[in-house]
């Protein structure tokens, strides 16, 4: 190997090797460990702070920055429809603990429902499946209309919220005649989702994806 | 004022910034989490101590990581571990020239090295540390400190005492070692034909 080739060769170690010194590692049980130690005289950091006029301006940055981030975090955000928690609440509506009113109709649905939460979405309307109870539930912090319907002798659970508050996972979408569908599953139990008139509508159940899709086309927002 | 608050604020605008850098090196030495925070606290605690021998004007770094080695040196020696190495007298005495030794050879010839930077970008960041257990302490030393923290040949010949020259021809000496750890998993991905996503181990 050449002197020139040497050269080459140890630059490239050295490039490599240097990138190592940003390796991220977790501080913090060294962290607590000093810190516990050799206590920060808060105090005497205080007397100090506000005579420089750099740590001043830092410190407005900072309480700038934190009611920033404040105002950020308490804005409204919708909340994303998990195949976890629209499961669980499927499982809830079935379940015989389930505070779910019953119902024949969807307008009986409806009127129970805007009882409970007075701006309750309007609920799609549609033949072919049965009525059979409804309630509201939470979807994270969000509220959701949620309607337990029969369709073709199976369980399913229509949940209706604003599109606002709750908003579709980034998932499998299927398109049919020219409307997107948000489809996933959790287990046996499919899930199949639109968003229409500023409503989200999901129906679930264990029943074959396009059958839910059909279902949730011929209802009417 | 307290001379204790005043060494608390002293430890923490001077000393901490470079807690990272410690804990660090401390995992590339030991590789055990646990082990690798109880070095660096140790070391951390030293430094505390010995604030009042801190001459200003010294390099912060370079005085920590010989707090670290004296340290590490002082574990191995009381938990009695300390890992098979090469003599390092015997290689001071005897140092086979890189230019000729059987792995620069190998080097030479082996054509997934002709370009030893790109070779190098093919290894992931926890492939090359394991890599780098291969190597005797000293040479891990050297790179630690020359390679990896960054520092001058100059301090890292302060930090182990060791001359200049020394340092520079364990950092080739240690390029080569490394270069021969890592000519396994080259060859296997070089038979596999893929190579890993980089920062994936």
């Amino acid at each position: 190997m050449t002197l020139k080739e040497n050269d080459s060769f140890d630059d490239a170690m050295t490039n490599r090797l240097s990138r190592l010194r940003s390796m991220p590692i977790d501080m913090s049980a060294l962290q607590a460990a000093i810190f516990r130690q050799f206590p920060r005289q808060t105090h005497q950091i205080r007397r100090h702070w506000f005579n420089r006029p750099l740590r001043l301006a830092a410190s407005v940055l900072l309480a700038l920055g934190m009611s920033a981030a404040l105002l950020i975090a308490t804005l409204p955000r919708p909340v994303e429809a998990s195949p976890q928690m629209l499961a669980e609440m499927h499982q809830q509506m079935q379940s015989e603990q389930s505070m779910a009113t019953p119902v024949t109709s969807m307008d009986a649905a409806q009127t129970v429902l805007s009882r409970q939460w007075s701006s309750a979405p309007a609920m799609p309307t549609g033949d072919g499946h049965e009525v059979m109870a409804c309630c509201v539930h939470q979807i994270g912090q969000k509220k959701a209309a949620c309607v337990m319907l029969k369709v073709d002798n199976t369980l399913v659970t229509m949940a209706v919220a604003k599109a606002s508050e709750v908003r579709m996972p980034a998932t499998l979408t299927v398109v049919r005649d020219g409307v997107s569908y948000a489809v996933q599953s959790s287990g046996d139990l499919n899930m199949v989702m639109t968003e229409r008139n500023g409503q989200w509508t999901c129906l679930m159940g264990q029943i074959p994806i396009d059958r839910l899709i059909t279902t949730l086309a011929s209802l009417n927002p | 004022m307290d001379p204790d608050h005043s060494d608390s604020e002293r430890f923490y605008t001077l000393i901490w910034p470079h807690a990272p850098a410690v804990l660090r090196t401390a995992l590339f030495l030991t590789r055990q989490p646990a082990e690798a925070d109880d070095l660096a606290q140790e070391t951390l605690t030293k430094a505390f101590k010995s604030l009042a021998q801190f001459r200003e004007g010294t390099d912060v770094k370079a005085w920590l990581m010989t707090i670290l080695r004296n340290t590490r040196i002082d574990r191995m020696r009381s938990f009695a571990n300390r890992p098979a190495t090469i003599s390092l007298d015997q290689m001071v005495q005897d140092p086979p020239d890189p230019g000729t030794d059987s792995a620069a050879t190998d080097a030479s010839t082996d054509a997934a090295w002709a370009d030893p930077a790109q070779m190098m970008e093919c290894f992931a960041d926890q492939q090359i540390i394991d890599a780098m257990q291969a190597l005797p302490e000293d040479l891990r030393w050297t790179l630690l400190l020359v390679d990896i923290q960054g520092l001058a040949h100059a301090d890292a010949a302060g930090i182990l005492s060791i001359p200049v020259g020394t340092v520079k021809s364990r950092v080739h000496r240690g390029h080569r070692m490394l270069q021969d750890a890592l000519r396994p998993l080259a060859e296997s991905m070089r038979m596999a034909g893929s190579k890993p996503v980089k920062g994936v181990p």
